[in-house]
């Protein structure tokens, strides 16, 4: 009998990493749509000068969804950068070394992005 | 008197060394998929990048004139090329990334393994990163 949980826990099978393979791949959806927005936007006839871009990023709903898909982006950065790191370190301690310090700089990141996007 | 079996080595995957790995002819969407997890490493190290000249670009109109004339001829008396690379190399990885990855949610849905479609997409995924590479670099540097 498979037992869900302790020390004998089944860690093989069906669906293990389904719910990080399934942000991945929804943030990934989110960002595609995003670019598409954001190139329609750039792609209108015209000079891209600091007036029309700025107009783009001012809407607060433009915001809301740049927000949105930022974070999605650190999400997917995330999932990506731990397959990679659990494929190619093989140490355990140089893994969780390197994956302390990818959530260290996507932390970071993602702070200061808020920053940025909400005072300007 | 009973036979003497060879071990029989099993089939499947193995890894291979870094001196086999220099000679090992890696098929089109193999290529597309290491191209794409450097890629994705290379979005996430450039994250700070992006963000800065984000910041730069929509803080004021003189801001953004700045980030303009910074990208174009440079700052403080520095060579400017080294930017203009990294610009073009993030370029490269953001487009090649999307379309790579557009690639896999594609074969996510249709279940698509076969050789011939794959090669097909492969290389069209290649080509639309270095056109994008290619297109900034143009832009930057006429």
């Amino acid at each position: 009998m498979s037992k869900e949980f302790g020390a004998h826990r089944t860690v093989v099978g069906a669906h293990y990493g389904l719910r990080d393979w399934l942000w991945q791949r929804g943030t990934a959806v989110a960002m595609a749509l995003f670019t598409v927005l954001v190139l329609i936007q750039l792609l209108r006839p015209g000079p891209l000068d600091y007036a029309r871009w700025q107009a783009l990023f001012m809407p607060l709903w433009m915001r809301l969804i740049v927000c949105t898909v930022f974070i999605g982006s650190l999400v997917h950065a995330w999932v990506g950068a731990r397959d990679i790191a659990m494929d190619y370190l093989r140490p355990t301690w140089l893994r969780l070394l390197v994956e302390g310090l990818v959530i260290c700089w996507l932390l970071f990141c993602g702070a200061w992005f808020l920053h940025v996007l909400w005072r300007i | 008197m009973h036979q003497q079996l060879k071990p029989v080595r099993a089939p499947g995957p193995r890894n291979l060394g870094l001196i086999q790995l220099a000679s090992y002819r890696l098929p089109a969407a193999g290529f597309v998929s290491i191209l794409h997890r450097l890629s994705g490493l290379l979005l996430l190290a450039g994250l700070p990048f992006v963000i800065w000249c984000f910041d730069a670009s929509l803080r004021s109109a003189d801001s953004f004139e700045h980030l303009r004339s910074v990208i174009l001829e440079g700052a403080h008396g520095l060579p400017v090329w080294p930017l203009k690379l990294l610009l073009i190399a993030l370029t490269w990885a953001f487009a090649h990334h999307s379309i790579a990855g557009l690639r896999f949610l594609w074969i996510d849905v249709t279940h698509q393994t076969g050789l011939d479609g794959n090669r097909w997409m492969a290389g069209l995924t290649v080509s639309v990163g270095l056109l994008a590479a290619g297109l900034t670099g143009y832009r930057l540097f006429s």
